[in-house]
Protein backbone atom coordinates (compact mmCIF):
# COMPACT_ATOMS: atom_id res chain seq x y z
CA UNK A 1 0.00 0.00 0.00
CA UNK A 2 2.95 1.91 -0.49
CA UNK A 3 3.39 5.45 -2.65
CA UNK A 4 5.03 4.82 -5.91
CA UNK A 5 6.81 6.95 -8.47
CA UNK A 6 3.87 6.00 -11.42
CA UNK A 7 1.15 7.06 -8.79
CA UNK A 8 2.57 10.32 -7.83
CA UNK A 9 2.93 11.08 -11.84
CA UNK A 10 -0.05 10.33 -12.92
CA UNK A 11 -1.83 12.52 -10.06
CA UNK A 12 0.65 14.86 -11.15
CA UNK A 13 -0.36 14.86 -14.90
CA UNK A 14 -4.05 14.58 -14.36
CA UNK A 15 -4.20 17.75 -11.56
CA UNK A 16 -2.35 19.58 -14.29
CA UNK A 17 -4.65 18.80 -16.94
CA UNK A 18 -7.40 19.76 -14.74
CA UNK A 19 -5.66 22.80 -13.32
CA UNK A 20 -5.39 23.76 -16.96
CA UNK A 21 -8.79 23.34 -18.13
CA UNK A 22 -10.20 25.11 -14.14
CA UNK A 23 -7.51 28.08 -15.32
CA UNK A 24 -9.75 28.39 -18.63
CA UNK A 25 -13.22 27.94 -17.41
CA UNK A 26 -12.80 30.52 -15.14
CA UNK A 27 -11.76 33.04 -17.35
CA UNK A 28 -14.40 32.19 -19.85
CA UNK A 29 -17.35 32.55 -17.01
CA UNK A 30 -18.46 35.74 -16.06
CA UNK A 31 -17.56 35.95 -12.47
CA UNK A 32 -15.02 34.55 -10.12
CA UNK A 33 -17.80 33.53 -8.36
CA UNK A 34 -19.66 31.58 -10.73
CA UNK A 35 -17.00 30.27 -12.65
CA UNK A 36 -15.66 28.08 -8.94
CA UNK A 37 -19.50 27.19 -8.59
CA UNK A 38 -19.47 25.54 -12.20
CA UNK A 39 -16.15 24.04 -11.54
CA UNK A 40 -16.25 22.88 -8.38
CA UNK A 41 -20.01 21.36 -9.14
CA UNK A 42 -18.79 20.01 -12.96
CA UNK A 43 -15.82 18.41 -11.05
CA UNK A 44 -18.01 16.41 -8.42
CA UNK A 45 -19.82 15.42 -11.15
CA UNK A 46 -16.90 13.90 -13.20
CA UNK A 47 -15.19 12.53 -9.90
CA UNK A 48 -18.77 10.96 -9.02
CA UNK A 49 -19.16 9.48 -12.55
CA UNK A 50 -15.83 8.05 -12.74
CA UNK A 51 -15.63 6.70 -9.07
CA UNK A 52 -19.53 4.79 -9.38
CA UNK A 53 -20.75 4.49 -13.24
CA UNK A 54 -17.71 2.89 -14.87
CA UNK A 55 -15.30 0.24 -14.18
CA UNK A 56 -12.03 1.22 -13.82
CA UNK A 57 -8.76 0.66 -12.58
CA UNK A 58 -6.74 2.25 -9.67
CA UNK A 59 -4.75 4.05 -11.75
CA UNK A 60 -7.14 5.50 -14.01
CA UNK A 61 -9.01 6.39 -10.70
CA UNK A 62 -5.59 8.00 -9.42
CA UNK A 63 -5.73 10.09 -12.98
CA UNK A 64 -9.22 10.81 -13.20
CA UNK A 65 -10.52 11.05 -9.34
CA UNK A 66 -7.08 12.23 -7.56
CA UNK A 67 -5.64 14.41 -10.40
CA UNK A 68 -8.20 15.76 -13.04
CA UNK A 69 -11.20 16.05 -10.52
CA UNK A 70 -8.88 16.99 -7.07
CA UNK A 71 -6.97 19.36 -9.70
CA UNK A 72 -10.09 20.95 -11.50
CA UNK A 73 -11.98 21.81 -8.30
CA UNK A 74 -10.88 24.51 -5.89
CA UNK A 75 -11.40 24.99 -2.40
CA UNK A 76 -8.76 27.67 -1.78
CA UNK A 77 -10.31 30.22 -4.43
CA UNK A 78 -14.01 29.38 -2.88
CA UNK A 79 -12.58 30.15 0.25
CA UNK A 80 -11.45 33.18 -1.22
CA UNK A 81 -14.04 34.26 -1.95
CA UNK A 82 -16.34 33.09 1.08
CA UNK A 83 -14.05 35.17 2.99
CA UNK A 84 -14.28 38.50 0.59
CA UNK A 85 -18.68 37.71 1.25
CA UNK A 86 -20.60 38.99 4.10
CA UNK A 87 -21.50 36.15 6.87
CA UNK A 88 -24.86 35.69 5.82
CA UNK A 89 -24.29 35.43 2.00
CA UNK A 90 -21.16 33.24 2.89
CA UNK A 91 -23.06 30.73 4.77
CA UNK A 92 -25.87 30.84 1.94
CA UNK A 93 -22.81 29.99 -0.70
CA UNK A 94 -21.81 27.43 1.23
CA UNK A 95 -24.58 25.28 1.77
CA UNK A 96 -25.45 26.25 -1.92
CA UNK A 97 -22.28 24.27 -3.03
CA UNK A 98 -22.75 21.53 -0.32
CA UNK A 99 -26.43 20.53 -1.51
CA UNK A 100 -25.80 20.79 -5.13
CA UNK A 101 -22.91 18.47 -4.64
CA UNK A 102 -24.84 16.25 -3.08
CA UNK A 103 -27.25 16.04 -5.26
CA UNK A 104 -25.43 15.24 -7.74
CA UNK A 105 -23.75 12.30 -6.00
CA UNK A 106 -26.92 11.33 -5.33
CA UNK A 107 -28.14 11.47 -9.09
CA UNK A 108 -24.53 9.84 -10.34
CA UNK A 109 -24.86 7.10 -8.48
CA UNK A 110 -26.56 3.70 -9.55
CA UNK A 111 -29.41 3.01 -7.68
CA UNK A 112 -29.37 0.24 -5.40
CA UNK A 113 -32.20 -2.07 -6.08
CA UNK A 114 -34.13 -3.40 -2.60
CA UNK B 1 5.19 33.74 -18.61
CA UNK B 2 2.35 32.01 -16.61
CA UNK B 3 2.14 29.22 -18.22
CA UNK B 4 5.27 27.34 -16.67
CA UNK B 5 4.84 28.49 -13.23
CA UNK B 6 1.17 26.98 -13.00
CA UNK B 7 2.23 24.16 -14.48
CA UNK B 8 4.69 23.64 -11.94
CA UNK B 9 2.22 24.60 -9.40
CA UNK B 10 -0.06 22.15 -10.24
CA UNK B 11 2.31 19.48 -11.02
CA UNK B 12 3.59 19.54 -7.00
CA UNK B 13 0.03 20.43 -5.73
CA UNK B 14 -1.89 17.52 -6.73
CA UNK B 15 0.53 14.65 -5.82
CA UNK B 16 1.35 16.25 -2.63
CA UNK B 17 -2.34 16.37 -1.76
CA UNK B 18 -2.48 12.72 -3.18
CA UNK B 19 0.64 11.26 -1.10
CA UNK B 20 -0.94 13.47 2.21
CA UNK B 21 -4.06 12.45 2.09
CA UNK B 22 -2.71 9.22 1.49
CA UNK B 23 -0.45 8.83 4.53
CA UNK B 24 -2.98 10.43 6.74
CA UNK B 25 -5.87 7.96 5.38
CA UNK B 26 -4.00 4.86 6.64
CA UNK B 27 -3.89 6.25 10.28
CA UNK B 28 -7.31 8.07 10.75
CA UNK B 29 -10.83 8.05 10.03
CA UNK B 30 -11.78 11.30 9.46
CA UNK B 31 -10.21 12.69 6.50
CA UNK B 32 -7.75 14.77 7.74
CA UNK B 33 -5.42 14.65 4.92
CA UNK B 34 -7.94 16.44 2.70
CA UNK B 35 -8.06 19.05 5.27
CA UNK B 36 -5.17 20.13 6.00
CA UNK B 37 -4.56 20.37 2.48
CA UNK B 38 -7.53 22.63 1.78
CA UNK B 39 -6.09 24.97 4.99
CA UNK B 40 -2.95 25.05 4.35
CA UNK B 41 -3.88 25.54 0.21
CA UNK B 42 -6.13 28.63 1.60
CA UNK B 43 -3.46 30.06 3.90
CA UNK B 44 -1.35 30.42 1.09
CA UNK B 45 -3.48 32.01 -1.20
CA UNK B 46 -4.76 34.44 1.09
CA UNK B 47 -1.19 35.42 1.15
CA UNK B 48 -0.44 35.64 -1.89
CA UNK B 49 -3.20 35.24 -5.35
CA UNK B 50 -1.16 36.85 -7.69
CA UNK B 51 1.76 34.48 -8.72
CA UNK B 52 0.91 31.95 -11.33
CA UNK B 53 3.08 29.12 -9.39
CA UNK B 54 0.79 29.72 -6.26
CA UNK B 55 -2.46 29.75 -8.32
CA UNK B 56 -1.55 26.47 -10.00
CA UNK B 57 -0.23 25.08 -6.64
CA UNK B 58 -3.37 26.02 -4.51
CA UNK B 59 -5.84 25.25 -7.09
CA UNK B 60 -4.47 21.78 -7.61
CA UNK B 61 -3.19 21.43 -3.61
CA UNK B 62 -7.12 22.02 -2.80
CA UNK B 63 -10.03 20.56 -3.34
CA UNK B 64 -13.66 20.53 -3.35
CA UNK B 65 -14.24 17.23 -4.98
CA UNK B 66 -12.50 15.16 -2.72
CA UNK B 67 -13.78 16.96 0.28
CA UNK B 68 -17.72 15.94 -1.40
CA UNK B 69 -17.38 12.69 -1.55
CA UNK B 70 -16.05 12.15 1.50
CA UNK B 71 -18.80 14.40 3.09
CA UNK B 72 -21.23 12.25 0.82
CA UNK B 73 -19.96 8.66 1.80
CA UNK B 74 -19.90 9.76 5.39
CA UNK B 75 -23.55 11.53 5.64
CA UNK B 76 -24.50 8.08 7.68
CA UNK B 77 -22.00 9.60 10.20
CA UNK B 78 -23.62 13.12 11.13
CA UNK B 79 -21.46 13.57 13.56
CA UNK B 80 -18.59 13.32 11.77
CA UNK B 81 -19.57 14.72 8.81
CA UNK B 82 -20.97 17.61 10.50
CA UNK B 83 -17.41 18.27 12.20
CA UNK B 84 -15.38 18.04 8.69
CA UNK B 85 -17.83 20.42 7.20
CA UNK B 86 -17.30 23.18 9.80
CA UNK B 87 -13.70 22.96 10.04
CA UNK B 88 -13.18 22.69 6.38
CA UNK B 89 -15.40 26.06 6.30
CA UNK B 90 -14.25 27.34 9.04
CA UNK B 91 -10.16 26.62 8.90
CA UNK B 92 -9.92 27.41 5.31
CA UNK B 93 -11.99 31.25 5.79
CA UNK B 94 -9.95 32.05 8.53
CA UNK B 95 -6.70 30.64 6.79
CA UNK B 96 -7.37 32.77 4.01
CA UNK B 97 -7.81 35.62 6.15
CA UNK B 98 -4.74 35.35 8.44
CA UNK B 99 -2.70 34.50 5.27
CA UNK B 100 -4.25 38.17 3.58
CA UNK B 101 -3.23 39.73 7.08
CA UNK B 102 0.28 38.64 6.95
CA UNK B 103 0.93 39.65 3.89
CA UNK B 104 -0.28 43.42 4.61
Amino acid sequence: MGITLIDLLLVALGGIFGSLVRWQCIEALPSMGLGVFIVNQAGVFIAGFVAYRIKTSIRQRLFWITGFAGGFTTLSSFAYLLHESTPVSGIFQAAESLLVSLLILKLVKPRVKS
Amino acid sequence: MRLLPFILGAGIGAPLRYAIDKFLRAKYVFPVGILIANVIGSFILGYNNTNYFIMGFCGAFTTWSAFMIDVDRELAFRRRTAINIALTFGLSIAAVAAGFALAS
